[in-house]
């Protein structure tokens, strides 16, 4: 039998994290968990943007969204999913406004966040990171948070507490895109669409 | 090559444990950008309202006036009742739309979300489409009509025996425009990729962003629901 994936995203202990009193405080406690986690920014990027460009002007979206929603993050759900919700939340809403773009007047790297490293693992060739790339491009914004999280190593209770629907919808739909990429490996094998 | 999804889930955690040993933050820098983008933002939006207030004041303040001097003359009152209704429907809806788009938690499940965003959306197009559509003939002849009377004391429908049918003439054409705006539109919603702009008009006043915002409505509902086992 084939052992579990552990999460590609270790959450942190931080349900119910007693809520630092200082804004001081508070921005520091945020820096860390961000900095843990920060590379949830650049994957969901790379999901939803195939345009350098327009990657950091989303992780940017992403970042300011994280931070200004802060304030109200409560511990009920863990850092990294309530991250995770923000970010794909962020870019579907970017994904459907076509043409809008943040055109901040702050570059990403004022930010402290470096997109090369994130850019030379997920943009190299390879047949793997190729046939990954085709799919997502096939997939809607719904099913490639979907995707994202099952790559992730998500549980289906996991990936419906991101998403909103039932872990029983989130298996059905993930075993449809299993077969579906079957499908079409098999189909390009034969040299047909599938 | 044979590759299935368990094959793609491997690349993937694999290039995430490089990715984290690579990705480095800048803390300080990011500590300082963030407070001062931060407070930016906050500012930004506060001066939005404060702004359209400050903008809409005068108008609400001389409609008002105007009103309670001519509350005894319904060819003057009920055009400047209709201009001051319009305006403080328009702040009302402008202050409360922007106020619920900041207030929206991203932190939500994604299904929950992007249904709220989507129904803001709808609110904010029509209220786009029927502001414009109203607007054209409201801040025209009912407009011109109170400022001529209550800024100069003149009355536009006495000073020339043309003036009555000139200005029936416009209020029809004005009421006219309303579904002739909505067919061209139409018309053209959809055919002027040359021009973003217009077509982002075009498309507002014909109504076909709200129908973009109501198939991506549906899409989430439909996404909601388990699928039939095949």
């Amino acid at each position: 039998m084939q052992a579990k994936p552990s999460p590609a995203v270790i959450p942190l202990n931080d349900r119910h994290a007693p809520m630092p009193s200082t804004p001081a405080e508070r921005t520091g406690e945020f820096i860390t968990r961000l900095e843990t986690h920060q590379r949830i920014l650049f994957k969901v990027a790379y999901m939803y943007c195939r345009d350098r460009d327009d990657r950091q002007d989303l992780v940017q979206e992403m970042l300011i969204q994280v931070w200004r929603s802060y304030e109200h993050f409560d511990g009920r759900v863990q850092f990294s999913t309530w991250m995770y919700r923000i970010a794909v939340n962020v870019a579907i809403t970017h994904y459907r406004s076509e043409g809008r773009r943040l055109r901040d007047t702050v570059p990403l790297e004022e930010y402290g966040l470096d997109i090369a490293a994130a850019d030379a693992l997920f943009d190299c060739d390879g047949d793997n990171m190729l046939a990954l790339r085709q799919m997502i491009d096939g997939l809607d914004e719904l099913n490639r948070a979907l995707i994202l999280l099952f790559l992730e190593g998500f549980s289906s209770e996991e990936i419906a507490e991101v998403v909103g629907i039932s872990a029983s919808n989130v298996s059905t739909r993930i075993n449809r895109l299993k077969t579906r990429l079957q499908a079409e490996f098999n189909a390009q094998r034969e040299g047909k669409p599938a | 090559m044979n590759i299935t999804l368990d094959d793609l889930k491997t690349e993937w955690m694999a290039r995430d444990r490089q990715l984290e040993t690579q990705l480095r933050m800048n803390t300080s820098m990011l500590r300082e950008t963030l407070l001062e983008k931060y407070s930016a933002s906050l500012g930004s939006a506060t001066r939005g309202n404060v702004f359209q207030i400050l903008f809409t004041i005068p108008f609400l303040v001389f409609f008002g006036w105007f009103i309670a001097r001519h509350i005894g003359e319904p060819a003057f009152l009920l055009p400047a009742l209709l201009l001051q209704i319009w305006t403080v429907v328009m702040l009302a809806l402008n202050i409360h739309q922007r106020s619920q788009l900041r207030g929206l938690d991203y932190g939500r499940p994604v299904l929950e979300l992007q249904r709220e965003v989507e129904q803001i959306k709808i609110t904010r197009l029509n209220t786009f489409k029927w502001a414009f559509l109203t607007g054209q003939l409201l801040w025209w002849i009912p407009f011109v009509l109170v400022l001529f009377k209550g800024l100069m004391g003149v009355n536009l429908y006495t000073v020339s025996a043309f003036m009555p049918t000139f200005i029936a003439w416009n209020i029809a054409v004005g009421v006219a425009f309303i579904p002739f705006a909505l067919w061209v539109s139409k018309l053209l919603s959809g055919r002027l990729g040359g021009s973003p702009r217009f077509q982002k008009f075009t498309d507002g006043i014909a109504g076909s962003d709200v129908v973009v915002a109501r198939e991506f409505l549906d899409k989430l509902a439909r996404f909601g629901r388990e699928p039939a086992r095949q």
